[in-house]
């Protein structure tokens, strides 16, 4: 469901971000991507979701080209930024009908949907008020529900955990293993290694742009015996 | 580096352009700022130096040649004094926005409010950047008048001491600190009316009502211009030597500096001092304050952003949910961001609502020339001069409220640090550009279509001229807006601490003005010429108006299309 193939990109002909990155999310992976601050998260999840474009390679989203099929691209991807402090002067039922209206979602879908994602991660007393008064946690669970309104077959999220008390924390966790479940995948951040742990089919660490690391925890504690998820990452990434 | 002067480098540097905006747009940025140096900068000081020169050099003639205006030696500033009220009312009436934004909704007070500084360092490092940033229109307006001055009294010498050195040192002292009196009342009133409406305890609310009282004063005001009489050209110098305006007589009194600074220039050295003491005075009056009223209110303020109102429990869903296009939905958040953001609101939404204000002064002023009424009889009667000169005052009108009210040269700016959102939705940019436009044009336009209609229906000018006034407006603010915007993808300013700043410290609303202005004083010179030469016949002139309007339109459309998308894609981030 993702092909990023041979992609590098540079920001400002200077600071090289990611150099030469290969890696590819299949149907049914939940997949999470870790490393240290400054290694190219933040980059690649751009990328994927076509907020910058690379100096070279190829990245494949549903079988959409990112650079010649964007708006294809785009449409089929569920989004959360790292930041969810987006259009606050909008209430959250107006920011969910806004992106439903973007994503074209009918309005019967989309009222059941919302419905049914406000009620799973209590925002629906909330609704109707500007997302200004919302605390950060409130604004991400909104993200939340906006990047799956349209019901895609990917999810592409940058620290989603970020700012989630822990049963809406549960809740996405749950819901990211249900979408995985039906044959859709899931592609997400993270700085915190339980997560990942707990939850991915596989693991994908980068360090400066370069890939460290491909492929199930598993595989990787398997090949690092005695030692603990953390310090295995310690010892890919070099202590900071 | 020292503490104080630390908070003033970040309290500034929110208006600067970022290192990566400087970069890619030096060339762009040279050319633009000798454009507006040369198109606004040097007419708007040059005709405000001639003015105080001519002002200057008619009382000092007039005490030349009247006995009884030789007394009275003061009076020989009165120009200045006019001209330097006049700017002093200015920076007052717009410090008010300011300061609240500096002061109260700046968004790094987030981070200085934990730290261990005192309230007086804050407020006094936040003033000293209000001016800093503030000063620049305003100092080389202060010195043109001073320039002015000294030419009109310094080079006639029949009459008083003419100049000496204190003169010469209080042009200087002048030019530095004169918003200082008028900045230091606006914050001085912020702090008291924010210590005493902590009752509202909403940002937005405050706000908004700040930005209403300003509006409410500047009506005031107008008021007031017109019950103490009207201005008669004829015996204009004789008035204001005898201090007839009774406006500026009130004024004198609330910017005190004013008549200290006019008599340092006269070469008192006496009031220099005064002048000196006053502004420090002020300032330290304002640091009081800080120290005992700005914590509380600010404090309060943030603790009462409030939380998201509950709604009932049987919420229904069904009535919130409208499907729309995705323009018609871009174009629905662009309002309501519009709207109910206060610093868009107040500067880009609710300037065009001064407009009125602006042309009723013009009209009541107007009223004590004859020239006025019989331009609106020529124009009732069709001769093709005065028609064709209301033409292009539509023409030039239309193009300048739009391109001042930014609403179109800040549409990328104002997406700020959520630019990239622009980039992942799976809506073309050109869509999104267009929702923005239409923003622009239907609030440009409704209300420059109202004002046209109004105005023409009180002069009774006839229903074809009105048509085609709108018409002709509807045009013009189309092509400024696609200008405005095209002119924004080029460099937006993507970081700002708040909405005021994303409007103040943008550049963008110069370039685009400075370009409108050579486009219609191109087209106006060119049609007005052809009208003076009196072979084409004036409905064949208004066409070609309109066609250069449709064209411009188009053309600036396939520049948003071509080159803008571009120029957004092509954005680092």
């Amino acid at each position: 469901m993702i092909e990023f193939k041979a992609v590098s990109k540079t920001y400002n002909g200077k600071v090289k971000a990611l150099d030469n990155m290969n890696f590819s999310v299949k149907e049914g992976e939940l997949v999470g991507f870790i490393g240290p601050n400054g290694s190219g998260k933040t980059t690649t999840i751009k990328l994927l979701s076509g907020v910058i474009v690379p100096d070279k390679g190829a990245i494949t989203v549903n079988g959409f080209d990112v650079r010649k099929q964007p708006l294809k691209a785009k449409a089929s991807i569920g989004y959360i930024p790292d930041n969810p402090d987006i259009f606050l002067r909008l209430k959250g039922i107006e920011f969910l009908n806004f992106i439903g209206d973007v994503y074209k979602v009918p309005a019967d879908d989309r009222k059941k949907r919302i419905g049914e994602l406000a009620q799973r991660f209590e925002l629906t007393n909330a609704l109707d008020s500007q997302t200004l008064s919302y605390s950060h946690g409130m604004r991400q669970k909104l993200m939340v529900i906006a990047a799956l309104l349209h019901r895609p077959k990917v999810w592409i999220l940058d620290e989603p955990m970020t700012g989630l008390d822990p049963k809406s924390a549960f809740e996405l966790k749950q819901m990211m293993r249900e979408h995985t479940a039906q044959g859709n995948s899931v592609f997400f951040s993270t700085h915190v290694l339980e997560v990942a742990e707990k939850l991915c089919d596989k693991v994908i660490i980068i360090k400066k742009g370069h890939k460290l690391y491909d492929g199930t925890l598993a595989e990787l504690e398997k090949k690092n015996k005695d030692k603990n998820l953390e310090d295995i990452f310690l010892e890919l990434t070099g202590k900071q | 580096m020292n503490v104080f002067l630390q908070l003033i480098k970040i309290t500034t540097s929110s208006v600067e352009p970022s290192t990566d905006e400087k970069k890619r747009s030096k060339a762009f940025g040279i050319v633009m700022a000798i454009l507006i140096v040369c198109l606004l900068f040097i007419p708007i000081c040059g005709f405000t130096g001639f003015m105080v020169y001519a002002l200057t050099n008619g009382i000092v003639t007039l005490q030349a040649t009247n006995e009884s205006y030789a007394a009275s030696a003061s009076a020989v500033t009165a120009g200045l004094s006019m001209a330097l009220h006049i700017t002093a009312l200015f920076s007052f009436l717009f410090g008010f926005n300011v300061i609240m934004s500096v002061f109260y909704f700046s968004s790094d007070l987030e981070y200085l409010l934990p730290l261990p500084i005192s309230p007086m360092k804050i407020v006094g490092a936040k003033l000293a950047s209000t001016m800093i940033s503030e000063n620049v229109m305003e100092c080389l307006l202060v010195i043109s008048s001073l320039i002015g001055f000294m030419v009109g009294y310094g080079f006639s010498p029949p009459v008083g001491e003419g100049l000496n050195v204190v003169s010469f040192i209080a042009m200087i002292i002048g030019a530095a600190t004169f918003p200082v009196l008028p900045i230091c009342y606006c914050a001085i009133i912020c702090m008291i009316v924010m210590s005493v409406s902590r009752v509202f305890k909403n940002k937005d609310r405050v706000s908004k009502l700040t930005q209403l009282s300003t509006v409410f004063i500047l009506l005031l005001l107008v008021l007031f211009m017109q019950l103490t009489g009207g201005f008669n050209p004829d015996t204009f110098v004789e008035n204001l030597v005898n201090g007839n305006f009774s406006v500026f007589g009130v004024l004198d009194k609330i910017f005190f500096n004013v008549p200290l600074l006019s008599s340092a220039l006269a070469g008192n050295i006496l009031s220099l001092l005064l002048y000196i003491v006053v502004n420090a005075a002020a300032m330290g009056l304002v640091l009081l304050c800080a120290s005992k009223l700005y914590f509380g209110a600010v404090v309060s303020l943030n603790n009462g952003q409030g939380k998201a109102k509950a709604v009932d429990k049987e919420y229904k869903l069904d009535k919130r949910i409208k499907e729309s296009s995705p323009l018609m939905t871009y174009l629905k958040k662009e309002f309501r961001i519009l709207f109910r953001t206060p610093a868009y609101l107040m500067n880009t939404v609710g300037i065009n609502l001064i407009w009125p204000v602006f042309i009723y002064l013009f009209v009541v002023i107007m009223k004590q020339f004859t020239t006025m009424s019989s331009f609106i009889d020529k124009i009732k009667t069709g001769e093709d001069a005065a028609v064709m000169h209301l033409t292009v005052i539509v023409f030039a009108a239309s193009v300048i409220v739009t391109a001042l009210n930014c609403i179109a040269s800040s549409a990328i700016t104002r997406e700020g640090k959520h630019f990239d959102v622009m980039r992942y939705l799976p809506i073309s940019i050109m869509t999104q550009i267009n929702a923005k436009a239409l923003a622009s044009i239907i609030i440009s336009g409704v209300s420059l279509a109202v004002y046209i209609i109004a105005a023409f229906a009180i002069f009774g000018i006839s229903a074809y001229l009105t048509s085609y006034s709108v018409l002709l407006s509807v045009l013009s603010v189309i092509f400024t807006t696609y200008l405005g915007i095209y002119i924004d993808t080029i460099n937006p300013k993507l970081v700002w601490e708040d909405e005021l700043n994303a409007l103040r410290g943008n550049y963008h609303v110069f370039y685009n003005m400075g370009l409108e202005l050579i486009i219609t004083g191109a087209i106006c010179s060119a049609l007005e010429f052809l009208r003076y030469l009196n072979f084409l016949p004036m409905p064949f002139l208004q066409s070609v108006l309109l066609i250069i309007a449709a064209v411009l339109c188009l053309q600036f459309y396939y520049l948003c299309k071509k080159k803008g998308t571009k120029n957004l894609m092509s954005i680092e981030l």
